[in-house]
């Protein structure tokens, strides 16, 4: 353990030679060696030899800022040397239960890095000041690959990166804690597509976070199970937070402001894991999400309007309670089926209909007031173009289900304005053409199953 | 827990063609030797004299060499304890850049190539002796604890004349391991004489002479341990992708001698059961060959992109299934609407759309170097235009009215 962490620390005075093996296992037993200040001199004497031609690049050495850094990486003089830096602690020095703990400083990494030691947690000096920096990225489709369980990434930034932010797929036990992962150009199409994106995983946490200007969704946790989303900061996202095809989540504490739409709950079709149910968002401050749609044509999240508080798709059993959804100008929240995105679904196995989930005491203010896209046309078409209900129901019911016990209904309770009145609401009759809209709650006025909160163990 | 060790080795006298080149493997040896000494040393004298007594070993060496005929044993190494240099192997007789397979490393190609940059690759298998392969149709074979699958990548110096020599970059092996198939990486030298283990990726610099006699240049990619996973990874497991009934069904020239390689391979005992008649097994069609252009696109889709589009894959999360064993066309992409493509989509609304392959994602995105939309995820650096030509003539090829109304 104790030669892991010189190796790095000793990348120094490997120069222009950083690539060669032979020199890392000097180094390295040198460093068995190097409690005395000679060898440490001897070291440096190399290293001014080098220094003559005054270009070679190095990586400068560092030391450990926590007493549990198994290994401490540094950024070094070029990106080539960097990304070799980080990739062999991440590669071959990093062993299960290790922390891989990086100084602060500006990383310039042009690759993909990627990890798949179980248990290792990535450690930033300080959010703020340790920057993984993939402005000039060239090769790879994500900042970070993890493929490994029990990962952890915690106190530092993920910046520009070509495509995703920082992919976890297939991991039991994710941690993303006090990361930034953000997109430094506006509303850009050409911005990565997920910033935090665990996908097939278990047992996930993301906290104390904060993403911006991903081109789809800034906390995007897809076909996974168990997950906390709690207390993040998303905004100049396309979707500030997308939970699909998952189950389980609790989504809580969190301030999505200034996306295009706030919080989305998918469940789409032909997709492995098949369908989610189960999140139960509370407690979120949901606020002014009107950033025009810059989302690529095709992706799915294109079709959310401008303005969108939080969209329930095709899911089910979802609880959204006690959130702060304040001046979405399309809506508040909208449930809707998947009928309405204009496109039959194939997959035999999927439930296009959204079910059983319950609404409830939320607080919305100046939502609806201008809507956009297509809560521009459903406003229009009750003849209404320029307001439109903060709660909306697509109207769309499986006559093939019983619902006899009423489960199955969406419910809508206790959805009040800042002086405490019921908040209106519309059942604009997708299946119907808009020919039957309904400001009416009437049966959907119910009071649905309410969730647990997410336990992580 | 070890369940081998080091000890395991082929007893098998190889013909030393190259006296030079067997001399240099050696070297390769007694310079791992030494690295070991140098372990021992706690001073930087003793490095020093180290260093000294390594030159001194090298000339010694090659002056053996010239004189007596050296043994070359394939080596096996210890579960996770890859050697240093791939000539502690032993893989190679002669001049190991020649590539003259050892008794027991068995040569072959297989139908359909995955796409990397224009690269060459040499593929060899190696059995532990007495060992044997689980044989299937049509199913994954499986292979016997200790195997290793080699492949290696190089480009020629000139595709005009192969002969004019090649520059090799990469070695890299499978190895199936107690815990698994293990990938190891070996990265040539310029000079073509060693080859060292480097699991942490590397760009090299190429340049050599096309076709039309034009310059080449790439930047080649050796990818780092991890990014093989993105390939051989299903689930938790590594797996190889090469040796399999559908890529092997084909001929080798062995000696000189044209021979169907699955016949071969029975032939030297390799399976565990009497196989087929080989013209009656399901196999793959070359993209390059002349059967109709389904069959052909299919199998390089199969080839190319099937290993992560598959639902164990890394595109698993996806759903498009790629694999040549797929009969439902939405699934591999026909009308197909993307799901979590992102940008990816290229404002194109289906992964296939028939008739139109300029509305096709599938196309867009083999088209493209961006590493954001590239496909395969793979860091190649330059599209296989040959397989965006075979793929956009199947689509182009298909009935347009399919989509309608979706």
């Amino acid at each position: 353990m104790h030669t892991k962490r010189l190796i790095i620390a000793l990348a120094i005075f490997a120069f222009a030679a950083c690539g060669d093996d032979d020199e890392k296992t000097n180094n390295a037993n040198n460093s068995n060696n190097a409690n005395n200040s000679n060898n440490a001199n001897n070291a440096n004497n190399s290293n001014n030899a080098n220094n003559t031609n005054n270009v070679e690049p190095i990586c400068p050495e560092v030391t450990a800022f926590s007493d549990d850094c198994a290994i401490t990486v540094g950024p070094c003089t070029t990106s080539e040397l960097t990304v070799e830096r980080i990739q062999t602690a991440l590669i071959v020095d990093a062993s299960d239960g290790d922390v891989v703990c990086f100084t602060d400083g500006t990383y310039d990494v042009r690759e993909e890095l990627s990890l798949d030691v179980p248990n290792v947690e990535l450690r930033g000096q300080s959010r703020d000041g340790t920057v993984l920096d993939f402005t000039e990225q060239t090769s790879g489709a994500n900042g970070l690959n993890v493929t490994s369980d029990g990962f952890a990434i915690t106190t530092m930034t993920v910046r520009n990166t070509t495509g995703d932010g920082i992919r976890v797929s297939g991991a039991n036990g994710v941690t993303f804690d006090n990361v930034r992962v953000e997109w430094t150009s506006e509303a850009d199409e050409n911005n990565g597509a997920y910033g935090v994106y665990p996908v097939q995983c278990m047992n996930v946490l993301i906290q104390n976070s904060i993403v911006s200007g991903a081109s789809d969704a800034g906390i995007y946790v897809g076909q996974s199970s168990n997950i906390l989303v709690k207390d993040n900061e998303v905004f100049g996202n396309v979707a500030g937070i997308e939970i699909e095809n998952s189950t389980g989540a609790e989504v809580t504490g969190n301030y999505a402001h200034d996306n295009t739409g706030g919080l989305l709950i998918f469940d789409l079709p032909d997709l492995p894991a098949g369908s989610g149910k189960n999140t139960k968002a509370h407690n979120n401050r949901i606020i002014e999400n009107n950033l025009p749609n810059f989302a690529a044509r095709g992706a799915f999240v294109k079709l959310v309007p401008p303005g969108t508080g939080v969209l329930i798709l095709s899911g089910d059993a979802n609880e959204i309670h006690n959130n702060e959804i304040t001046g979405n100008i399309s809506v508040g929240v909208v449930i809707v089926s998947h009928f309405t995105i204009g496109q039959e679904p194939d997959d035999p196995t999927f439930d296009p209909y959204p079910e059983s989930n319950y609404v409830h005491d939320n607080t919305f203010e100046g939502n609806g007031t201008d809507p956009q896209a297509i809560a521009f046309v459903i406003a229009g078409a009750a003849g209404e173009p320029d307001i439109l209900e903060p709660l909306l129901w697509d109207g769309t019911t499986d006559d093939a289900k019983d619902n006899s016990d009423g489960s199955l209904t969406n419910c809508f309770m206790n959805n009040v304005d800042g002086d405490g009145n019921a908040v209106p609401f519309r059942d604009f009759d997708y299946a119907g053409n808009f020919m039957n809209v309904s400001t009416d709650l009437g049966d959907n006025e119910c009071e649905g199953a309410t969730l647990p909160g997410i336990t992580l163990p | 827990m070890r369940r081998r060790n080091a000890a395991r080795h082929y007893v098998a006298v190889v013909a030393c063609l190259f006296a030079l080149g067997c001399g240099s493997s050696e070297d390769a040896n007694n310079n791992a030797n030494n690295t070991n000494n140098v372990n021992n040393v706690n001073n930087s004298n003793n490095v020093n004299n180290a260093n000294n007594s390594n030159n001194v070993n090298n000339v010694n060496n090659s002056n053996n060499v010239n004189n007596v005929e050296p043994l070359c044993d394939v080596a096996f190494a210890p579960d996770g304890e890859p050697f240093d240099t791939l000539a502690e192997y032993c893989f190679f007789g002669g001049h190991m850049a020649e590539h003259i397979p050892n008794a027991g490393v068995v040569p072959y190609d297989v139908i359909a190539t995955l796409y990397a940059d224009d690269s060459k690759k040499l593929r060899y298998l190696v059995l532990p002796e007495g060992e044997q392969i689980g044989y299937t149709d049509t199913e994954k074979w499986s292979f016997p604890l200790g195997t290793v699958i080699i492949k290696t990548f190089y480009v020629d110096h000139d595709e005009r004349d192969p002969a004019l020599g090649r520059r090799i970059m990469e070695t890299r092996l499978l190895v199936n391991e107690s815990d698994g198939w293990q990938p190891y990486i070996y990265v040539w030298n310029e000079e073509q004489t060693e080859a060292k283990l480097r699991q942490i990726g590397q760009w090299i610099d190429l340049e050599w002479v096309g076709m039309e006699g034009q310059t080449r240049t790439l930047e080649y990619r050796v990818p780092n341990k991890n990014q093989c996973k993105n390939c051989h990874g299903q689930d938790d497991f590594f797996e190889p992708l090469g040796p399999n009934t559908r890529q092997m069904n084909r001929t080798y020239a062995y000696d000189g001698e044209d021979k169907n390689q699955l016949e071969h391979l029975a032939e030297l005992g390799l399976f565990d059961q009497e196989i087929p008649d080989t013209s009656t097994l399901f196999t793959l069609s070359d993209p390059l060959g002349n059967d109709d252009v389904e069959r052909r696109a299919r199998s390089y889709l199969d080839a190319n992109c099937a290993h992560c589009h598959n639902g164990s894959g890394a595109a698993g999360p996806t759903g498009l299934q790629l694999s040549v064993f797929i009969d439902e066309p939405r699934e591999y992409g026909i009308c197909r609407r993307p799901v979590a493509a992102g940008s990816g989509s290229g404002d194109l609304l289906f992964d296939i759309k028939p008739g139109h392959s300029d509305e096709s994602i599938i196309v867009f995105r083999m088209a493209s170097t961006d590493p954001e939309l590239k496909m395969p995820e793979l860091p190649t650096q330059t599209a296989d235009l040959f397989g965006v030509d075979l793929i956009s003539a199947w689509i182009d090829s298909m009935d347009p009215s399919e989509c309608e109304g979706l």
